[in-house]
């Protein structure tokens, strides 16, 4: 979702860019807090999202 | 790209809402600070869209009767099964401190074999390591 925090760089010098806000999430999978698999599609016309990315502070994501 | 790229630290904050539209995101570095404010704001206008009916929402987990969680003091992994418990909204758990309860330390040991808290007791069946006692409170408490 974020493709990159901020403007920035990758590893092959393109630009990425954030997300913004009225843009459509593209559809991902991720691990939660407890290393379970996420998919936003399972969401999709139930509920709101919030993703936190709490990296580092002896979290796993 | 955060679990797969090691040496990112941002840490972001999103929300996309249930048609799939990102309605919020932040980022921040390691010295950052989320706008905490602004995230409660939008939290509260999604609120206030939110004109249906309350009883769709699904009702709080229940464990059900009898379900102890025994924690002890200056204990990290008891604290963060607590405060699981807590998010969560679960009823039907007791929790008893076997720091402070001599007799729920001879219960916690008697049932486990052991002193070691947190320990989720379910129908009798004791469950160790505080990732596994909040996975089963996501479980309980969350369900889609």
């Amino acid at each position: 979702v974020c493709r990159r925090a901020e403007t920035g760089h990758d590893e092959q010098g393109v630009t990425t860019a954030m997300i913004s806000v009225g843009e459509r999430a593209p559809d991902f999978e991720l691990q939660d807090h407890l290393g379970r698999k996420v998919k936003l599609d399972d969401f999709k016309g139930k509920r709101h999202v919030l993703l936190l990315f709490y990296p580092l502070d002896w979290t796993p994501t | 790209v955060y679990l797969n790229d090691p040496g990112i630290t941002d840490r972001a904050t999103v929300i996309i809402d249930s048609e799939g539209v990102v309605r919020f995101v932040e980022s921040v570095g390691p010295g950052g600070k989320r706008d905490i404010a602004a995230l409660a704001a939008e939290c509260e206008r999604i609120d206030r869209e939110c004109s249906g009916s309350t009883e769709d929402l699904p009702a709080p987990g229940d464990l059900g009767k009898g379900t102890v969680l025994y924690v002890r003091n200056n204990c990290g992994a008891s604290r963060a099964a607590l405060a699981a418990l807590g998010n969560c909204h679960l009823g039907g758990v007791e929790v008893r401190n076997v720091s402070e309860n001599p007799s729920a330390l001879k219960q916690l040991e008697k049932i486990s074999g052991g002193g070691q808290a947190p320990c989720l007791v379910t129908d009798g069946k004791p469950l160790l390591e505080s990732d596994k006692i909040i996975a089963c409170f996501a479980d309980a408490g969350a369900p889609l």
